[in-house]
């Protein structure tokens, strides 16, 4: 499933922009790589970051990433393969296009790498560590709101479509066993999820609205400029963290560089 | 109606089921008598939800037995549970799903093959009617909550279990509440509630049971816990105002709901001091 999986890896611990910076390198990066032999790097790299979130989280990263991936993939080799330029190759007994399966293999590669980052990111990223980071940045109240919102309305859905179905249970509606029976027992409750999810957003606005964290509140206690809310417990962050993150900024930018340059030269 | 009894015997429970997992309930055993009312106690954490879900067949223990009547939970669904156990969740005003009030409500009885009359009843008797043709999410979610018992109320359950039944509702809708599950009560209903509302648990409870950490630590009648600052103050509770109230004045026979507290202030002859004996003077005088 995917969301936030509880854990102890290296991502887990890491400041969460850490975690954010690397998937954005590979986001960013995806787009820089033009050539099926540096897609293959790129989602190298991004199985290696998935692969740092170690077992648990790869389930709710990588699985769902390749069942996503999958059918990309395999749409993406009958158009190009089939519908490419010439000259052609033989793949068994099909023949297909050599420069429609180059793009085919770039274009899925990208998908895969990018779809992969973002499940993992989301996987080791706990939206409260988030908020805190965010908080402790001095981020104002509506980008955090959304974020945190954004990230964890997948789970919150999950949760609500599971009470749903034991409070059903318990008036009486049989579940079959099978997990093919309780999707189906989930079709009628995508109305009341959504609209569950929005009761519960808004009356989060408001409880928040409520106790001041608005930020359109100007002033307040310390006499002055826009209230400043102090977080709880931002996570910590470190020199290494802040050096790895400005070396993938410099990778991300050395990578487009190259691109143009080759794409001129 | 006839209620339920309740037997729960030396039972265990861990979420996780590996190692190194929190272990929710560590031993509990508890007796209920049919047509009781009970109270279950406790700080967060100490299990009280865990040994409800464990009622209505939600999980299994992983020690230990747990009787409904003739009933051996373990040997059922939860869709079986359903035609003895009435179970109100915790977070009950997340649960509805039917696009009026009053299908939601009737969904329960539908299920389990009984009487419609349960519906009107339900929604009567917790003042619903004037929003039962309304979707559950165009109310506030105290009255979605409300909504969740008088779905379950609707089902006729010989024993109800509910978890937080008040929390977040205001004086008249717990009045409502209270009212509801004493009519049931009378009707020789098994109620057993989870509460951190200690007003709404005098109201209606007359035996209270106290967990922490996975164990029950009192077991005693609600007046006589109502009493004893020092047993409440270690679950992080107090007494509700009305006992603090009659612990002040030292009422006579320890009353423990509000209308016993009014009817022993009542017999309060006011001569503490001139002035108390004053006030009560001009005040029969002027009525
Ligand atoms: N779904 C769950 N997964 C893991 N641990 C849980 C879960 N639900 C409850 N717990 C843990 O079990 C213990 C008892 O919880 P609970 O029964 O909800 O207590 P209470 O209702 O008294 O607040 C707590 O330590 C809680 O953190
Ligand atoms: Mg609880």
């Amino acid at each position: 499933m995917i969301g936030y999986v509880a854990g102890r890896s290296i991502l887990h611990r890491a400041h969460p922009y850490t975690t954010l910076a690397l998937a954005g390198a590979v986001l960013l990066g995806a787009f820089a790589m033009t050539r099926p032999l540096q897609v293959g790097l790129l989602v190298l790299g991004a199985a290696g970051f998935a692969a740092l979130g170690g077992g648990a989280t790869l389930r709710s990263s990588a699985k769902p990433a390749l069942l996503l991936a999958l059918p990309i993939w395999v749409l993406l080799f009958v158009l190009h393969g089939l519908l490419g330029p010439e000259p052609r190759v033989f793949f068994g007994p099909v023949r297909l296009s050599a420069a429609g399966i180059a793009t085919a293999l770039v274009l899925g590669g990208r998908v895969t790498a990018i779809v992969l980052a973002f499940l993992t990111a989301l996987a080791t990223t706990a939206p409260h560590r988030l908020v805190e980071a965010m908080t402790a940045g001095g981020q104002p109240f509506g980008r955090i709101f959304l974020l945190s919102s954004t990230l964890t309305v997948l789970p919150r859905m999950r949760e609500r479509a599971a009470l749903i179905l034991e409070a059903q249970q318990c008036r009486g509606l049989r579940l079959g066993g099978s997990p093919l029976a309780r999707l189906k027992a989930l079709g009628p409750l995508a109305l009341p999820l959504v609209l569950g999810a929005l009761a519960e957003v808004d009356e989060q606005v408001l409880a928040l609205d409520a106790r001041g964290a608005g930020d359109r509140r100007e002033g307040g206690e310390g006499g002055g400029g826009a209230a400043r809310r102090t977080a709880l417990d931002p996570p910590r962050d470190s020199t290494a963290q802040r050096v790895v993150r400005w070396a993938l900024l410099v990778l991300v930018l050395a990578a487009y560089a190259w691109k143009f340059r080759s794409m001129r030269g | 109606m006839t209620g339920y009894a309740v037997r729960v015997e030396a039972v265990r429970f861990a979420y996780g089921g590996g190692e190194g997992d929190v272990e929710a309930l560590k031993g509990v055993s508890l007796d209920v008598a049919a047509g009781e009312r009970v109270a279950l106690l406790g700080p967060n954490g100490a299990g009280k939800t865990t040994l409800t879900r464990l009622l209505v067949a939600l999980r299994r223990p992983a020690a230990g037995r747990v009787l409904v009547g003739d009933w051996d939970v373990a040997t059922r669904r939860p869709d079986e549970m359903a035609r003895r156990v009435g179970y109100v969740f915790q977070h009950a005003d997340q649960q509805l799903f039917a696009r009026t009030i009053a299908d939601d409500v009737a969904f329960g009885p539908r299920r389990l093959g009984r009487p419609a009359s349960g519906v009107a009843a339900a929604l009567d008797e917790l003042e619903l009617e004037a929003v039962a043709g309304l979707h559950p999410y165009d109310v506030p979610p105290p009255t979605r909550k409300l909504v969740a018992l008088a779905g379950v109320l609707a089902m006729e359950p010989g024993l109800l279990v509910l978890d937080e039944p008040t929390a977040g509702l205001d004086r008249r809708e717990r009045e409502r509440v209270v009212a509801a599950l004493r009519r049931r009560a009378d009707a020789g209903v098994t109620v057993l509630a989870v509460s951190h509302d200690l007003a709404f648990v005098a109201e209606l409870a007359e035996r209270a049971v106290v967990m922490r950490d996975g164990r029950i630590v009192e077991d005693r009648a609600v007046g006589d816990l109502m009493y004893d600052r020092a047993a409440l103050s270690r679950v992080g509770l107090k007494p509700p105002t009305t006992v603090e109230i009659s612990m002040a004045l030292g009422l006579a026979g320890g009353p423990v709901r509000a209308a016993e507290v009014v009817e022993a202030l009542r017999g309060v002859r006011w001569t503490q001091n001139a002035e108390s004996s004053r006030d009560a003077e001009q005040a029969s005088g002027s009525s």
